[in-house]
């Protein structure tokens, strides 16, 4: 299933760690919600329904997917364990609730989890999951899906049906202290129900293009969630939930606070079936932690870690001037993907004084120096990202363009706007004296700060001033959330299949009505522009409830096109692959990756050969020389 | 210098400082006292003018010092280092109050038509006024190349470190020429490896072609774009050769070849070595700021912060520690706790919480570090001053009736003055290591102050770039090392007991 963790975004936050103690917990007494569950469910007849196989509609068009073509690699040999690390130790192991969107959250889980039927991760189609067969309605509401005969999660417990049902009841919990979910599972579904052991049915109120992006819901194992009451966030803190993915986080291979290791499911109910047995490889996952970037490049230049995600162009360019390069001991990847892009860019809140003004937001887009950043501070690897619904295939409008940076142009915006007079300072002042100054909020980081500080530096040629505030990321998302920035830059991670406007810039989600009749902000939204638009707000609707791909696409790029005219959202950067460095004992399919895959662990296919682990390590000791190695695949660009 | 002149100098300066003011010019050295603001600055010169007039109507012509006084001055003198070391420290403090006349982005003097600018000490001046057609500020490095390539009668002198400390990034784009079949950077005798380009002849800003290099040869991708930005052709090599070409356009690519200019060109990216072409004398940092004029700016913020915090510092330690020494009893006894309880706070960690909270300026970090640092300084003054007041002469003074104030003021302090002079060398030490902390750590400064700390962070994360982390290293071992002599020397000078011998 996708994640619609709200803020999921590429940054790991730093987090602190909640001390407790190795042994099982013993501050929460035994607790047992089965009868609750039970009533729950019968409060809701409507929803939770239980009925016959005779029931089953008889048009229903049953699909496998038998034809498609099948993906991962023959070749690949199962066994070995990965060496990876992570930055900071995980504030929880929970999938929901408080911190639980942790950026360690898809190593566990994300990536890890097999949903009831999944997108295949190079064509537009759908295969086989938890479910072996699936329905869509004639109405587009209801989706029907058949289990798979042997169905286990982790821990050996059978999936079933209830499993489904019980999803429901803890996603709607107030107990999770996750608002998001529980208005997600309030909102977007209209009921399931059983049919026979292994046959229901998912239905969602309004119907939709593609219904089953919307009915994939995740199984709950109903003996783990036994426990679920008000106490929840800390009952559940470390509980390691039985998955229905290849890997689990092995608490015996755990060292609190140092490294996490999941460990492959034994008799995994997946393993011989098609699409999946050429996945997930490796015995092990084991990922140290180790707070440094720096420290981690050193230790995988020693071999102590198998891969390193070479992104930022001094591991890429000036780390990689090693003989471990040189004589190919380790290789150098760069995979050209399709994947919805993190948002990178600035936001303008709209409500603050002077950038209600559209000419000063224009001035300000066309002030920002992105292409200098692009050039010199990422040199000239990524590109300009040209509207911020980018990566979503023939639902990104391909007509439009950024505005580049002119501060001629800029300065002509500000002068309709008043300011017409350069200061003592070159920085441009209105008839009252007002300075032409805006904050740019941020966080602070040692790649996007100094990047910041070059758009000020440029902003200053078009007479406008920036002064850069970097904060701690968490009091940044908070400021934003608040929306008492005045621009703010940050990115979000996007998931297929369409973009989403409501979030961002439905009025709903900026403003409201307080109860003394008077114009309130809305916090703890995602319009961190605070754009409230009477013109788009019925678009915006119609787009979320269209019934056709196509009308999706046309409003998708309708909406793109009066966003960009509103010029509140400054599109960054964006980059059409990923690039990594990998030890040439670990082997991918000739293809490289997952065409979808968003980064290069996502899909799993890779492998690791003993063999030539052995060979290389030989070679070290000899001084034998590969050749250096860099793989390109370009299969998946986008043509220019 | 006599007391006359010293009361003449000051009224000058004072005189000189309004004028500039006056005049809203920022001249290096008369700036300086409205640093902290205008009203600041106006209550400064007032004092100065105030002091320098009371000297003169003294009318003395020569100092008074006491006897004792001058014999610890003659003994500092004696102790070679530490007066070398002093004299040095005062010739870079002296460096640091010159400012943009010998570091900064802006020309001390452009000649332009016959006219004279100034325009280090001058408001913005937008290009238009040197004939360019751009309205944002001119840049003076650029104007001074092309008043040279035009061979006119303009010129422009710049200052010798020709960047500014803060947010002057400046690209280096340099030439890439073939020798024998090879391609070297221009300045440089190992063969080129990177990207470099043509530009189209009639529009400067447009790429024509781009190739990669390896070891001076042709490697992997070339792309091409016609005059619009439209990639019309792509082509890859392999050691010189090339084994691919695709054309988008059919055919037309190739008639795009003679508009393209004829030399090939590669932006330099940061950081670059020291290189005296670009004056960058000790090279670039990661974002493309020079070196020494970023050194420079972080001496400048370690002068302001010593002065500041020594004198919080000093204030609050006299106040509180003359209060708890001389009444002593049960003031003493609370007062004491709380500075206990005080101290062991960790200083460090509530500055790095409250600064990711805000992010504070010099002023403001400096006052929050001062809040953890007072207590050394008073716990010393309490000392002092509860001897003094246990010695005869306090005894007699208060016999002859003097009062409470007189007794601190004139006999209490003067005999702890010592203390003070020698602890302010340590407590300049303890401010410029305590800012290159928070700095390195990532919580001091805004970003785009010059700091030492952050630039022995930057060196420190790569040691590929060796001029960052040393020029760093090296400025921050000699300033505290010059500091900590001049303060050993003071400590010397004021001891009573001229032969110490240490057990």
């Amino acid at each position: 299933m996708i994640s619609f963790a709200r803020t999921a975004a590429l940054i790991s936050c730093a987090a602190i760690v909640v001390s407790c103690s190795d042994s099982e917990d013993t501050r929460f007494p035994p607790y047992d919600n089965t009868e609750e569950v039970k009533a729950y469910w019968k409060s809701k007849p409507d929803f939770f329904q239980w009925k016959t196989p005779a029931d089953l509609p008889t048009s229903l068009k049953w699909e496998n997917a038998t034809d498609v073509p099948e993906f991962g690699d023959p070749r690949a040999k199962k066994g070995g364990t990965f060496h990876d690390w992570h930055p900071t130790f995980p504030p929880t192991f929970r999938k929901v609730g408080p911190d639980a969107s942790n950026a360690f959250r898809g190593e566990h889980h994300d990536n890890i989890e097999i949903g009831l039927i999944t997108r295949h991760p190079d064509e537009d189609v759908w295969i086989p999951g938890l479910a072996k067969e699936w329905a869509v309605s004639e109405d587009r509401k209801t989706v029907y899906f058949r289990l798979q005969d042997k169905l286990t999660f982790s821990d050996g417990h059978p999936i079933e049906v209830e499993d489904f049902f019980m999803t429901f009841f803890v996603m709607t919990s107030t107990h999770l202290k996750d608002p998001w979910y529980n208005d997600w599972y309030t909102k977007e579904y209209a009921g399931i129900t059983q049919f026979d052991d292994r046959t229901f049915s998912i239905t969602i109120p309004e119907p939709k293009p593609d219904p089953i992006w919307y009915a994939m819901i995740p199984p709950s194992p109903r003996h783990f969630y036994r426990e679920l009451g008000p106490d929840f966030p800390a009952r559940y803190q470390w509980r390691i939930c039985p998955v229905t993915g290849a890997y689990v986080i092995d608490p015996a291979l755990m060292k609190r606070g140092r490294s996490i290791t999941l460990s492959r499911v034994k008799d995994w109910w997946a393993r011989d079936l098609k699409h999946y047995r050429y996945l997930f490889n490796c015995d092990f996952l084991e990922y140290k932690i180790i707070a440094s970037q720096d420290k981690a490049f050193e230790m995988f230049r020693q071999g102590q870690f198998d891969y390193y995600l070479a992104g930022l162009p001094r591991y890429w360019y000036d780390k990689a001037e090693v003989p471990e390069i040189y004589r190919g001991y380790i290789e150098r990847h760069m995979f050209y993907n399709e994947y919805p892009q993190v948002t990178w860019g600035i936001r303008i809140n709209e409500s603050k004084p002077l950038l209600e003004n559209l000419d000063v937001r224009l001035g300000i887009n066309y002030s920002m120096n992105f292409q200098k950043v692009i050039d010199v501070d990422f040199r000239g690897d990524k590109t300009r990202m040209n509207s911020t619904v980018s990566g979503f295939g023939k639902f990104t409008n391909p007509d439009l363009r950024a505005r580049p940076y002119d501060p001629v142009k800029a300065r002509e915006h500000f002068a309709k706007a008043g300011f017409t007079k350069a200061g003592p300072d070159g920085i441009l002042q209105n008839a009252e004296g007002k300075k032409l100054a805006f904050t740019l909020t941020t966080f602070n980081s040692g790649t996007i700060t100094p990047i910041m500080l070059r758009l000020k530096e440029e902003a200053k040629k078009a007479g406008l001033e920036i002064n850069v505030e970097g904060l701690d990321s968490t009091q940044m998302y908070k400021k934003l959330d608040q929306k008492n920035h005045e621009m703010g830059f940050a990115g979000f991670g996007a998931q297929p299949p369409y973009p989403r406007f409501w979030d961002d810039y439905h009025s709903a989600n900026a403003f409201k009505i307080g109860k003394d009749g008077k114009r309130e902000i809305v916090t703890d939204t995602n319009n961190m522009t605070q754009t409230a638009d009477p013109a788009l707000d019925p678009l915006i609707d119609q787009h979320r409830k269209a019934k056709t791909e196509e009308e999706v696409q046309r409003l998708s790029w309708q909406l793109a096109k009066l966003i960009e005219d509103r010029a509140c959202t400054i599109p960054a950067w964006e980059s059409p692959f990923y690039r990594y460095m990998t030890w040439r004992w670990v082997q991918w399919p000739a293809k490289g990756n997952a065409r979808k895959s968003r980064e290069p662990m996502d899909a799993h296919m890779f492998w690791i050969d003993e063999d030539v682990k052995r060979e290389t390590k030989e070679a070290i000791r000899t001084g034998r020389d590969f050749g250096e190695t860099l793989r390109v695949f370009d299969a998946y660009q986008a043509k220019q | 210098m006599s007391p006359r002149s010293t009361g003449i100098t000051l009224i000058a300066y004072a005189a000189l400082a309004a004028l500039f003011r006056w005049l809203s010019l920022s001249v290096p050295v008369f700036k300086v006292p409205f640093l902290g603001g205008a009203w600041l600055g106006w209550i400064l010169l007032t004092l100065f003018a105030l002091t320098g007039g009371w000297l003169l109507w003294r009318g003395q012509t020569q100092w008074h010092w006491s006897p004792l006084t001058l014999k610890q001055f003659r003994r500092f003198r004696e102790i070679k280092r530490g007066h070398a070391s002093f004299l040095v420290l005062l010739a870079l403090v002296g460096v640091g109050s010159l400012d943009t006349l010998i570091v900064g982005k802006r020309a001390l003097v452009v000649r332009y038509e016959g006219k004279f600018y100034f325009p280090f000490v001058t408001e913005v001046k937008p290009a238009t006024t040197f004939g360019l057609k751009d309205e944002s500020e001119t840049d003076y490095r650029e104007l001074q190349r092309q008043f040279r390539e035009s061979r006119s009668s303009n010129w422009v002198l710049m200052p010798i470190v020709p960047y500014d400390p803060k947010l002057d990034t400046p690209e280096t784009i340099e030439e890439v020429v073939m020798r024998e079949g090879v391609a070297y950077r221009l300045s440089e005798t190992k063969p080129f490896d990177g990207r470099a380009h043509t530009m189209f002849r009639d529009k400067p800003q447009q790429k024509r072609q781009e190739w990669v290099f390896r070891h001076g040869l042709k490697q992997g991708e070339m792309l091409g774009w016609d005059a619009s930005n439209e990639q019309v052709e792509k082509a890859t090599f392999d050691k010189g050769k090339r084994t691919a070409y695709n054309d988008f356009t059919e055919g037309k690519a190739t008639a795009l070849e003679s508009q393209a200019s004829a030399t090939m060109l590669t932006v330099v990216y940061p950081p670059s070595p020291p290189s005296w072409a670009q004056r960058h004398f000790l090279g670039t940092t990661s974002m493309g700021g020079d070196v020494l004029a970023i050194l420079y700016g972080g001496w400048q913020q370690a002068i302001i912060a010593s002065i500041l915090f020594v004198t919080f510092v000093f204030v609050v330690g006299i106040a509180a520690g003359g209060l708890l020494g001389y009444f002593g009893g049960v003031l003493d006894l609370v007062g004491m706790r709380l500075i206990e309880i005080w101290s062991v706070l960790p200083f460090l960690f509530i500055v790095m919480i409250v600064s990711s909270i805000i992010s504070p300026n010099l002023f403001l970090l400096v006052v929050i570090i001062s809040l953890f640092s007072w207590m050394g300084t008073t716990i010393y003054i309490r000392t002092a001053a509860m001897k003094e007041k246990a010695r005869d002469y306090v005894a007699s003074a208060r016999l002859l009736g003097a009062s409470t104030g007189r007794i601190i003021f004139k006999h209490i302090l003067p005999n702890s003055i010592a203390i003070l002079v020698t602890l302010a060398p340590f407590e300049v030490s303890a401010i410029i290591t305590s800012l290159a902390a928070l700095d390195y750590l990532g919580f001091g400064l805004p970003p785009e102050e010059p700091s030492w700390g952050r630039l022995l962070h930057e060196g420190t994360e790569d040691f590929n770039y060796p001029w960052i982390v040393s020029s760093a290293f090296v400025a921050m071992t000699t300033v505290l090392v010059l500091v900590t002599f001049v303060g050993e020397a003071i400590r010397e000078a004021f001891d009573p007991k001229k032969f110490t011998t240490y057990r």
